[in-house]
């Protein structure tokens, strides 16, 4: 298992379990789920975001995340969303090349987007994972939730900035950019 | 292992917690350490009022919020308006990674039935959006809210009665498993490795070993 795990072969896009994100896991059943997305509606492509159904809009409200109990900072240092008009891919693809930019290794997972910095045998400092998901409202808007898994809030907060700044322009309603927080 | 038994309140056992839940002994008592600062914060009374719970979850947010009502509502088993030790580690275990899935469908269908009727009323839907709208600054114009709730009511209500009752709400959670992800804590999987400055500290040194 160890000679598996040290051949190249193995190394290429490898990236360890980590434990944190195991409440991916616990609810996600990817198969299933873009399955049933699929269904929904076959002219969707699978790299498309779903159109959000009232639970999953209302389940990102900060007052149904317990995780205060355990964490000292504020829900907004960990977890952000924002509007946009940017189409679905745009932001998908533009918030890649942000992380990538910054030195994050990026995963894409049908709609979710999972980036990590993490320098190996250096505690703490920089390390960041996180995780966004792309979801759509109506065909010109869009929500991105963004949150923390795990690492530097420094470092954190800078990632948003630039995503807000970044994904911010301002189209046609007014709606643009709003930066959420609760 | 702490004093379980504080000036006002007899706490229950938790061997006996353990033995009902997912927890082990030890992370009950860590339980107990949480619990010890929540239920002293505004009165040291061994027990969880409204405020405590708010502040505990939202720091600075004191304001009244449907939801963190109706979470406190559902946490308070015995409807005394007071969290106690069991109540608190018994709803805690629904959170837990490994708790069932019915248990939590359970749980999140009780949460959004806001009154209790048993039946998540389309305007219950609408308000609980409106709110998260508004704690979210974003403004979204009544056509397109009525259209999220239509297409919610149209891929959940099956029986088309403009309500959504448990066995329509566990049709909908099997075939969208993300709707449950509120009802998970990931910090409960290894809640000794304790609270408040942990998890990414721990994993940090892992890594590092």
């Amino acid at each position: 298992m160890a000679g598996i795990k040290n051949d190249e072969w193995f190394k290429q896009d490898y990236s360890p379990a980590v434990p944190d994100d195991d409440e991916e896991d616990t609810y996600f059943d990817d198969e299933a789920f873009s399955m049933s997305e699929m269904a929904y509606d076959g002219n969707k492509s699978p790299e498309s975001p779903t159109l959000i159904n009232a639970f999953q809009l209302i389940g990102m409200s900060s007052y149904l995340d317990l995780s205060g109990f355990f964490e000292k900072e504020d829900v907004s240092e960990r977890k952000i969303r924002f509007t946009s008009n940017h189409s679905a891919k745009d932001l998908v693809a533009r918030i890649q090349d942000i992380a990538t930019e910054m030195g994050f290794r990026v995963q894409m997972k049908n709609r979710r987007l999972k980036a990590t910095r993490e320098h190996r045998g250096q505690k703490c400092v920089g390390n960041l994972s996180i995780a966004a998901e792309v979801f759509e409202i109506s065909p010109s808007l869009y929500v991105v939730e963004l949150r923390k898994s795990y690492g530097d809030s420094t470092v954190y907060r800078q990632l948003c900035t630039k995503l807000s700044k970044d994904l911010g322009v301002p189209m046609g309603q007014g709606q643009g950019l709003i930066s959420i927080e609760a | 292992m702490g004093c379980f038994h504080s000036k006002v309140t007899r706490h229950e056992d938790p061997i006996e917690l353990a033995s009902q839940t997912a927890f082990t002994v030890s992370e009950v008592e860590a339980l107990f350490e949480l619990f010890k600062s929540i239920s002293s914060s505004v009165i040291d009374d061994g027990l969880i009022n409204k405020e405590e719970f708010q502040l505990a979850l939202f720091m600075n947010k004191k304001k009244e919020n449907i939801f963190a009502n109706r979470i406190f509502d559902l946490f308070d088993a015995k409807k005394k308006g007071v969290i106690d030790f069991g109540d608190f580690v018994r709803a805690l275990n629904i959170f837990h990674p490994n708790a069932s899935q019915e248990d939590k469908t359970d749980f999140a269908f009780k949460l959004y039935d806001m009154d209790g009727t048993g039946f998540i009323e389309r305007n219950e839907v609408k308000l609980m959006l409106i709110a998260l709208l508004c704690e979210s600054e974003m403004k979204l114009g009544d056509e397109i809210i009525e259209a999220i709730l239509d297409k919610t009511f149209l891929d959940a209500d099956i029986n088309q009665d403009g309500k959504i009752d448990i066995l329509e709400w566990q049709n909908l959670v099997a075939r969208n498993p993300s709707l449950l992800k509120i009802m998970t804590l990931p910090y409960l999987r290894d809640t000794t490795t304790a609270f408040p400055s942990f998890v990414f500290n721990s994993k940090v040194d892992e890594v590092a070993a």
